[in-house]
């Protein structure tokens, strides 16, 4: 890829217009606001036609028509571009002109994404994601593919010649050989695609589901009394039961084929590229995205697994990243239909294998005591409150809730643990499923061992990692090693030269 | 020692349980106290408020209920907010700051001098009455890991606020060079 045109005009010094394509899609941008204002006046006109034949709404109509396509070929032509002093400027605005700057240093990411009208014309849509903005605000929606590579590689080089002559201190992460080119690490097939989709978390739907239908009987009960209600309880009992069954099946199936379908469309022909700078992005079948990670950006990577997916093994990674500068605005990448050989590669960009020993802890036994009060004794206690009378059917419910709990709990607690060494820390959870968090420890905001009375009471607290893209906790450690531990991350995190991001 | 395999000796390591921990400003317990005061009197006129409005009390020993759970709930804050008053404290250490707090859930944060992107001096009403200000120190790891140190005299919080800028610039030029 020709990264700047050996000519003596710098490169994009003269402003440039977008593709011609903008025009469609800024129109297109204006039927979709009118429409979302204006659709009650469509739906008088399904229920009355006639009301149609009146000229003035076809005149109305065709007047806003023709303004709204010339307000776009206006805006397009109010569009420009242009590279100078070592910024991207773009000038735009239909009554009232407006200059953005975005100084090639403060750029983070700049990102492809394609919806429908994008593909039928093969342009993209340039997003550039800076330090501090919000939003879209840096934004070319039609550029040939061509041309916004062209872009996206002179920024990307322009921007890392500046931070090369900038800090004479060069981390061992950032040099890079620019000119390799990008590694395909996965590309789901059809086969996968299908295995993503059904290994979705149903389970949750069926919980749903099953609460929803639970509400209703109870519902039902109430509202024609329930002496009445056992009756035709008895009387409909077969009827009832194969209706739940088959309204619990057809939701349960349609459920499933949205899940399958959107998941689909969202994951439609991935592919997952090791690029020079971090990862690389493309998914979806008609709003196609390209999505990159920079490496300095991500902050600790997870990855995830539930029992549906384990039958394939197959994970989730998840690379978690400070968007910006202001933390309320999160980033993260999520790569479904992962095997292990893909987690190790990711793994070995942000964590590369090291001879550090480590050394794997266990969280306190006393949280499986927590769990069992809060989902166990509590819940239980509720619903034995709340009943009429208790009898043998409530004990049993109550009994079988708490044996329930009471498995739950221990697997919990069998599943929390926690790997350290010189360099990081692996966080193993899960209940059904199992989570893995790695984390760096340079990229550790700061530190917080929070301790509730009863916690304090056994020498025990909980501790918090926080970073720039979100708090990683690990609950119930003994004082005693939280500290130690609290002191050793202290001293690697204050050490440390590594900037975070 | 846990940590044992770990590539420095944790002895070295700086132990934050022997450091001195400074207590707010003792004027500090009247900003909580009156807080709490304001706070309950509000509660009150809702009480009173209640009291009046309902004519038929909605159960025997209404009134009396009401006055009851409002001067436990009174007791209770006011109770509440001694300790807090008591249990928090600060420490600055060569690279890092401490604060802790907290009565029922105690919180023992550490904020590296190397992660602080900024500091801010704020003051309240009732504080500005007793002459004091809080410290504000944000990291970029959300809300949960910012430090608010109150009950500061002006003095110090500025002291303390230009400390910290001066070590996190010189951090920062330390990654430079």
């Amino acid at each position: 890829m020709e990264e700047t045109r050996k000519s003596s005009v710098p490169f994009l010094s003269v402003p440039e217009r977008q593709s011609p394509i903008a025009i469609v899609l800024i129109l297109f941008r204006f039927v979709r606001i009118i429409f979302r204002q204006a659709w009650p006046l469509a739906v008088v006109f399904l229920v009355n036609p006639s009301r149609l034949s009146d000229s003035w709404w076809t005149i109305g109509f065709a007047a806003l028509g023709g303004v709204s396509a010339i307000l776009s070929i206006v805006s397009y032509f109010k569009f420009y571009y242009y590279i100078k002093n070592e910024e991207l400027v773009i000038e735009r605005g239909l009554f009232q002109k407006k200059k953005l700057n975005v100084p090639f240093d403060r750029i983070q990411t700049i990102n492809f994404s394609q919806n429908l009208i994008h593909r039928f014309f093969n342009v993209v849509s340039l997003e550039i994601d800076t330090a501090g903005s919000s939003g879209k605000e840096f934004t070319i929606s039609a550029l040939s593919k061509d041309k916004a590579e062209r872009i996206r590689n002179y920024l990307l080089s322009q921007k890392r010649e500046l931070l090369e002559t900038d800090s004479t201190i060069i981390d061992s992460e950032k040099v890079v050989d620019a000119t390799a080119e990008d590694e395909l690490l996965l590309h789901l097939s059809i086969g996968d695609l299908l295995k993503v989709g059904l290994g979705q978390n149903h389970i949750r739907s069926v919980g749903i589901i099953m609460g929803t239908l639970y509400g209703w009987l109870q519902f039902a009960e109430d509202l024609i009394g329930k002496k009445q209600y056992q009756e035709y309880q008895t009387t409909y009992y077969d009827l009832i039961v194969q209706s739940v069954v088959s309204i619990v099946v057809f939701i349960l199936i349609v459920a499933f084929i949205i899940t399958l379908i959107s998941t689909t469309m969202k994951y439609y022909d991935l592919r997952f590229y090791k690029t020079h700078q971090g990862f690389k992005l493309q998914t979806g079948l008609f709003n196609r995205k390209e999505n990159s990670a920079n490496i300095n950006k991500i902050q600790f990577i997870r990855w995830t697994t539930n029992p549906l997916k384990s039958i394939f093994k197959l994970f989730n990674i998840q690379l978690l990243q400070a968007a910006s500068n202001s933390v309320s605005v999160k980033q993260s990448m999520l790569i479904p239909g992962c095997y292990v050989h893909h987690i190790e590669a990711v793994r070995s960009v942000y964590f590369p294998k090291s001879d550090e020993q480590s050394t794997q802890h266990r969280v306190h036994f006393r949280i499986m005591i927590r769990s069992m009060i809060s989902f166990g004794f509590i819940p239980t206690a509720i619903y034995l409150f709340t009943r009429s009378e208790i009898g043998l059917t409530q004990g049993i419910y109550s009994l079988s809730w708490l044996v329930i709990a009471g498995i739950l709990s221990y697997i919990q607690y069998r599943k929390w643990t926690y790997e350290v060494n010189a360099n990081g820390i692996l966080i193993k959870k899960g209940l059904f499923g199992t989570s893995y968090t790695l984390l760096k420890w340079y990229k550790i905001q700061s530190i917080a061992l929070r301790a509730s009375i009863f916690q304090k009471r056994r020498g025990l607290t909980d501790f918090y990692l926080y970073t720039a893209a979100g708090t990683v906790r690990i609950p119930y450690i003994e004082e005693e090693k939280a500290l130690e531990l609290k002191n050793y991350v202290l001293y690697k995190i204050e050490d440390s030269v590594q900037s975070w991001m | 020692m846990i940590f044992q395999n770990l590539s420095i000796d944790p002895e070295q390591l700086p132990q934050v349980e022997s450091v001195e921990m400074y207590r707010p400003h003792r004027n500090y317990l009247k900003v909580v106290l009156l807080s709490t005061i304001i706070f309950m009197l509000i509660l009150l006129i809702g009480v009173i408020a209640a009291i009046l409005v309902a004519d038929e009390p909605p159960f025997p020993y209404f009134n009396a209920t009401l006055i009851g759970v409002w001067s436990v709930l009174a007791i209770y804050f006011i109770w509440l907010s001694w300790k807090g008053y008591k249990n928090q404290a600060y420490a600055l250490r060569e690279k890092d700051v401490i604060y802790k707090r907290g009565v029922l859930v105690q919180k023992l944060t550490t904020v590296p001098f190397n992660r602080v992107q900024h500091c801010e001096i704020k003051q309240g009403p009732i504080e500005r009455y007793f002459g004091l200000k809080t410290l504000e120190i944000y990291t970029a790891g959300g809300s949960g890991s910012d430090l608010l140190i109150p009950g500061l005299s002006g003095e110090k919080a500025q002291q303390l606020k230009d400390f910290i800028i001066k070590t996190t610039a010189i951090d920062g030029r330390d990654e430079e060079e």
